[in-house]
C-alpha cells in the first residue's frame, strides 16, 4: 500500500452539508475529498471519471437517487473490469428502506447522517480495508424491520464452504474484524482475510456487508450474538 | 303476511277503528236489521283495524263482511265507506300479489254492489226479477253504470295508497341519495385534511432533517478543519446559525398548520388571507395587500390551494427575501378563476442556491386545480410567484 491518502467522493444534493464532510474528511492526512457531486448522476460520472477508493452516498437526491447511482456505478466498474470503489450510504432514518435496497445493490455499508465524526471516518478506512463490517448489528436491525423478519432456505453453495471458513463465516457474519477473528482462531490475520476472500467468492457475494445480510436472510446468525461494537 | 310496526302504531290503527266503528252506530240503528248490520260493522272496523298490521287479513275480513251483509239482505250502508279505508291501505302497504288482490277487489267488489243494488231496488231483492223481460233492459242499463261509478271510487281509493307508497319510495331513495351525498362529502374532507398532515409531516421532514444535517455536518467539520485551518470556524459558525434560523422560521409556520389542522378547525379559505397577512407583518413584513374583480364562490379544495400559496410565498419571502423593503400580496378575480401575486424584493448577491421544495410544492397545488403557477426572479432585485386558479368546470359554465 502505498502513502498515498485513500481518495474519497462525496455524494449529497446539500452544499452546506457537502461543505461541511470535506472539512471534516480533508482534516486528515490519511484521507481527502476528491470531489464532489449533486446528484446521482454526476456522481457516476464523476465515480468514473476519478476512480475514487471510497464514495459517500446520500440516498435521496434530484434526477438520479443514491440506489440507482449505487448500481450505476458497480455496473459499470464491473463492466470495465475494474475494482469498483467502496460505497458508503449515507441517510437520515435508521430503518430505511432504501438504504436496504442499496445495500442489496452492493453498496458496503451505510450510516446515519447524525453518526459520530470518529465514527463516520473509521467506517470510510474500515470499508476502504475490507477488513470488517461498519455497523453490522444496525445492518441486521434494518433487514429484520424491512425484510419482515423471514428466513429463506440455505443454499446449497453453502455447504462447500470447509469447517474452517465456516466458523470465520460466522465469525464476520456477527461483525467481527479480522485482526479479532484472527485472534479467535489463532491464525494471522493475513490467512483469516484470504479464507474471507474464499468465502465471498463461493458464495457469489461482493464484500463482507453483503455476508451479514447473507447470513441474516438465511438464518445463519443469531442476532442477539452480534458484535457489540455496531 | 304480517308488516313490523311499533307498539304505538298498532294502538294508533286500533283507536282509530273503534272510533269510526262507533261514528257509524245511527247507520246501524236505523238500518232494517240493526242485528245484521252491527256484525258487519264490528267486522269492518277490525279490518281497518288491522289494515297496516296485515294488509290482506284486513281485506279477507272485508269481504267476509260483505258476505254477511249480502246473505242478510241488507243494502248498501254509509257504514261500506270504511272499505275504501282497507283498499287504500292495500293499495299503500300491501307487497306483492296483496296489492293486485286488492285491484281485483276493488273491480269485483264495485260489480256485486251494483248488481246487488240494482236487483233489490227493481226486483224486490232477487237476481230472478231482473230477468223478467219488462225489466232487463233497463236493469242491465243500470247494472253497467253503477257498476262503473262503484269501480271508479274502489279503484280510486287502491290507486291512491299505491301512489302514496311510490312517493314514500321516491322520498326514500332521494334521503339514501342525499345520505350518500353527505358520505361522500365527508370522505372528501378527511382525504383533504390527511393530505394536509402528509404534507406537513414531509415538510416537517424536509426542515429539520436537513438543517439539522447540515448543522452536525458543519459543526464536525469546523471541529476537526480548525486544528489546521483555525479561520474556518467563523464562516461555519455563521452557517450553522443561518441554517438554525431558517428551520426555526419553518418550523414554526408549520407548526401552526398543524395545531390549525388537530383543532379539526376548517381549512383556511380565500377569507383567512387578511388573518395571515397580519401574521405575517408580525413576523415582520411589510405587506400592501389588495383585492380585485368580483369574487365567486370556489370550492374548499381550490381556496386552500389559494391560501397555502400566499403563505409559502410569504414564507420564503421572510427567510430569502430583504424584509426593509415592502412585499406586495395581490388577490385578482379574473372570470375564468383567481390570479395571487406575492412580489418580493430580495437581497443583491448571489440568488438562493437551491429553489426549494416550496415551489414544487406550490406548483403541485395549482395544477392539481387545474390551474399553473409561474415563479421568477425579475431583474436582479425582485422575486414574483404568480398562480392562476380557475373555476372548475361547470361551475364555469354556470358563472359565464
Amino acid at each position: 500500500m502505498t502513502d498515498a491518502p485513500i481518495s474519497v467522493l462525496l455524494v449529497d444534493d446539500q452544499s452546506l452539508f457537502r461543505a461541511g464532510i470535506r472539512m471534516l474528511v480533508d482534516s486528515q492526512p490519511d484521507l481527502t475529498i476528491v470531489a464532489e457531486a449533486e446528484d446521482g448522476a454526476v456522481g457516476v460520472a464523476r465515480a468514473v471519471d476519478l476512480r475514487p477508493d471510497v464514495v459517500l452516498m446520500d440516498v435521496r437526491m434530484p434526477v438520479m437517487d443514491g440506489i440507482e447511482a449505487t448500481s450505476a456505478i458497480l455496473e459499470r466498474f464491473d463492466a470495465a473490469g475494474v475494482p469498483a470503489p467502496r460505497i458508503i450510504v449515507l441517510t437520515t432514518f435508521d430503518l430505511d428502506e432504501a438504504a436496504a435496497t442499496a445495500l442489496r445493490r452492493g453498496a458496503s455499508g451505510f450510516l446515519l447522517k447524525d453518526t459520530h465524526p470518529e465514527f463516520l471516518l473509521a467506517a470510510i478506512r474500515t470499508v476502504y480495508a475490507g477488513n470488517a463490517v461498519i455497523a453490522p448489528s444496525a445492518t441486521v436491525e434494518l433487514f429484520r424491520h424491512v425484510g419482515g423478519g423471514t428466513t429463506s432456505p440455505v443454499p446449497p453453495e453453502f455447504s462447500t464452504l470447509t469447517s474452517r471458513e465456516h466458523d470465520i463465516f460466522l465469525f464476520a457474519a456477527a461483525g467481527l474484524s479480522n485482526a479479532e477473528i484472527a485472534a479467535q482462531e489463532f491464525v494471522s490475520e493475513a490467512t483469516v482475510k484470504t479464507h474471507i476472500s474464499r468465502v465471498l467468492a463461493k458464495l457469489g457475494l461482493r464484500d463482507r456487508v453483503q455476508l451479514v445480510i447473507y447470513a441474516y436472510e438465511h438464518g445463519l446468525v443469531d442476532p442477539g450474538r452480534l458484535h457489540p461494537h455496531g | 303476511m304480517t308488516r313490523d310496526l311499533t307498539r304505538t302504531q298498532l294502538v294508533v290503527d286500533g283507536v282509530v277503528a273503534i272510533v269510526v266503528g262507533v261514528l257509524f252506530l245511527p247507520f246501524v240503528m236505523l238500518s232494517p236489521i240493526p242485528g245484521v248490520s252491527a256484525v258487519v260493522v264490528i267486522l269492518l272496523a277490525a279490518g281497518l283495524a288491522v289494515r297496516r298490521y296485515s294488509p290482506a287479513s284486513a281485506l279477507s275480513i272485508a269481504w267476509f263482511a260483505v258476505a254477511i251483509q249480502l246473505s242478510g239482505q241488507q243494502p248498501a250502508n254509509v257504514y261500506d265507506a270504511m272499505i275504501l279505508g282497507v283498499l287504500y291501505a292495500v293499495g299503500r302497504y300491501g307487497d306483492g300479489w296483496v296489492r293486485w288482490y286488492g285491484l281485483v277487489s276493488a273491480i269485483g267488489g264495485g260489480v256485486i254492489a251494483s248488481v246487488y243494488t240494482v236487483a233489490q231496488v227493481y226486483g224486490g231483492g232477487t237476481i230472478i226479477s231482473m230477468v223478467e223481460p219488462a225489466n232487463l233492459s233497463v236493469a242491465i242499463f243500470s247494472i253497467v253504470t253503477a257498476s262503473a261509478a262503484a269501480i271508479f271510487v274502489l279503484t280510486i281509493a287502491w290507486g291512491l295508497g299505491v301512489l302514496m307508497r311510490q312517493s314514500a319510495a321516491t322520498r326514500a331513495s332521494r334521503a339514501e341519495q342525499f345520505r350518500l351525498e353527505q358520505e361522500r362529502r365527508l370522505a372528501e374532507r378527511t382525504i383533504v385534511v390527511e393530505q394536509e398532515r402528509n404534507r406537513i409531516a414531509r415538510d416537517m421532514h424536509d426542515v429539520v432533517a436537513h438543517s439539522l444535517a447540515v448543522v452536525i455536518a458543519q459543526a464536525d467539520g469546523a471541529r476537526y478543519a480548525m486544528a489546521t485551518a483555525p479561520q474556518v470556524g467563523e464562516a461555519a459558525l455563521e452557517t450553522i446559525s443561518e441554517t438554525a434560523r431558517a428551520a426555526l422560521v419553518d418550523v414554526r409556520v408549520l407548526l401552526a398548520e398543524l395545531r390549525h389542522s388537530q383543532s379539526g378547525g376548517p381549512q383556511p379559505m380565500i377569507g383567512d388571507l387578511d388573518r395571515l397577512v397580519e401574521q405575517m407583518r408580525a413576523a415582520g413584513l411589510d405587506i400592501r395587500f389588495e383585492e380585485s374583480g368580483e369574487a365567486r364562490p370556489m370550492p374548499a379544495s381550490h381556496q386552500i390551494a389559494v391560501y397555502r400559496i400566499a403563505q409559502e410565498s410569504l414564507t420564503n419571502a421572510l427567510r430569502h427575501g430583504d424584509r426593509s423593503r415592502p412585499v406586495s400580496v395581490s388577490v385578482i378575480w379574473v372570470p375564468h378563476g383567481v390570479v395571487v401575486r406575492v412580489q418580493n424584493e430580495v437581497l443583491p448577491g448571489p440568488v438562493s442556491s437551491s429553489p426549494g421544495h416550496g415551489i414544487a410544492g406550490m406548483r403541485e397545488r395549482a395544477e392539481l386545480t387545474g390551474g399553473r403557477l409561474v415563479a421568477e426572479t425579475i431583474g436582479d432585485e425582485a422575486f414574483r410567484v404568480e398562480a392562476l386558479i380557475p373555476f372548475p368546470q361547470p361551475l364555469r359554465e354556470a358563472n359565464a
